[in-house]
């Protein structure tokens, strides 16, 4: 019999097998002459080469729409992938390459998130899970701001659950850095997290007091990301009025109805994610542990998103 | 082994290949759905135009393209009327629609010069394959580029390019 709680070895082996799982599915990035250009990728392509070329981002004069424009997109992935590009010499492989990190990342930081919350079983579980999402799948494929947003997203919200603090402020910064919407989610995640957890507290003790630990963590995050993303709008625009772009006026996204969602997330985690809020509400819906809110609070979050992309995320985390 | 042991063997033996066969199906799914964003859309003629971009244009120099053509023109520092981040231009819809109607689709070349004018477009980028100027798919219709006393054919290896006359 596999001993996976003694002899940790055949965890590591059984997780190297679920990051090939998910490089085999990322590997298509490399069959065509160019890689993928949905999504805007040559305009982060742009900024990269624009940095390599003059030493200089430049925030005032996008290359968007004939130019001449600020830019709002963050500027963290531009500057990795210029990195990227400079250390290697190749911007075509630079793009392809840096999916292949998104590749490895995604099943690490589903398993160590999950392995958080529930142990080693739910960790590698999530780790394979992390492959079956086709609309995770669409997002970390292309060379974007998203992919390495959602790679980074578990390992954030891991460094939450274990309270281990500076390292969850890193990365709540690194990725309001990265992509806006990524943020957002984080935010409205960590938010909602704190507000069920000072719920909870007052349900036991009937005070209204501050959240303790990861719940205090996740606030720090969320005010974090809140200053980071309003911030760097400011800097851009000069202005802080973040519901005034087009993205917002024309209302982007799409309601997620119970056809999409099977669509996007498939059977296993569809099954999964039901069988899952069922469990977490039977066991301690009276007297819910803080790892069982935090989890109940990505669900949340995601259950008020346009998008289904951060369903497949949050399936992936219940459905384990 | 007593019965008991073997039937809860049996019973997770039977979960574990419910997922696995039900987790396949989802992968194959997955696959599936993200071949189509793998496509590039441009043309390998317009890729190779980009040489003949670099060598002749200066950065930043403004194109009249679709939204895939501006996107590519970008990845060498040069600019199109369409193509980016959508969300902080302003009256981008008009400018969709006026690269989409007007332009592309335009009734005469100067209808179209007319456009290219207005966006400070140097050159027009007319590519080889299906465009998308923000409305819809077209194919191109090279009779709009035509008429010598608007536009001027610089370059063309299937993918061409008009220099827009001022």
């Amino acid at each position: 019999m596999i001993d996976l709680q003694g002899d940790k070895r055949w965890i590591y082996a059984l997780l190297a097998i679920a990051i090939a799982a998910s490089v085999y599915s990322h590997s298509m990035v490399w069959k065509e002459f160019y890689y993928p250009t949905f999504g805007n990728t040559n305009l982060h392509v742009a900024f990269a080469q624009h940095m390599i070329a003059h030493g200089e981002y430049p925030i005032q004069n996008d290359y968007s729409y004939g130019g001449g424009i600020p830019t709002l997109y963050v500027p963290g992935y531009r500057i990795l992938l210029a990195g990227t590009a400079f250390a290697v010499g190749s911007m075509d492989f630079a793009v392809r390459l840096l999916v292949m990190l998104f590749a490895v990342m995604l099943p690490i930081g589903f398993f160590l998130f999950a392995r958080e919350l529930f142990g080693d079983f739910a960790g590698l579980a999530a780790a394979f899970f992390a492959s079956l999402p086709a609309e995770l799948l669409i997002y970390t494929i292309r060379p974007l701001p998203q992919g390495l947003g959602l790679a980074l997203l578990p390992f954030a919200f891991y460094a939450i659950a274990a309270d281990k603090r500076k390292t969850a402020l890193i990365l709540t910064f690194v990725i309001a850095m990265v992509h806006q919407e990524t943020i957002a989610f984080l935010a409205a995640g960590a938010f909602a997290f704190t507000f069920l957890q000072v719920l909870a507290d007052f349900g036991r003790t009937r005070k209204i007091a501050l959240p303790q630990g990861a719940a205090w963590t996740a606030l720090l995050c969320w005010a974090l990301a809140l200053i980071a993303y309003v911030g760097w709008h400011f800097i851009a625009t000069g202005n802080a009025d973040v519901f005034g772009i087009a993205q917002f006026q024309n209302h982007e996204g799409n309601s997620v109805e119970f056809n999409l969602f099977l669509d996007k997330n498939g059977m296993v985690l569809t099954i999964g994610s039901l069988l899952g809020l069922v469990a977490l509400a039977a066991n301690n819906i009276t007297n819910p542990k803080e790892k069982e809110l935090l989890l109940i609070a990505l669900a949340l979050s995601a259950s008020r998103s346009s998008k289904t992309i951060w369903w497949a995320c949050a399936c992936s985390w219940t459905g384990s | 082994m007593r019965f008991g042991q073997l039937a809860s063997i049996a019973s997770v033996l039977v979960i574990f290949a419910a997922v696995a066969y039900y987790a396949n199906q989802d992968l194959e799914s997955a696959l599936n759905q993200a071949k189509p964003w793998m496509n590039p859309i441009v043309s390998k003629n317009e890729v190779a135009a980009l040489d003949w971009v670099k060598a002749n244009t200066a950065e930043r120099t403004i194109f009249a393209s679709d939204i895939f053509g501006g996107e590519l023109l970008m990845s060498v520092l040069r600019e199109g009327t369409e193509g980016g981040d959508w969300a902080i231009v302003p009256n981008v819809v008009q400018r969709m629609h006026d690269m989409q109607y007007d332009f592309y689709e335009a009734k005469s070349s100067k209808q179209a010069w007319g456009i290219a004018l207005k966006y400070n477009a140097e050159y027009a980028w007319v590519p080889d394959r299906a465009l998308f100027p923000g409305f819809a798919w077209k194919g191109v219709d090279y009779t709009v580029f035509e008429d010598a006393r608007y536009f001027e054919k610089v370059f063309d290896n299937g993918h061409r390019i008009y220099k827009v006359k001022k």
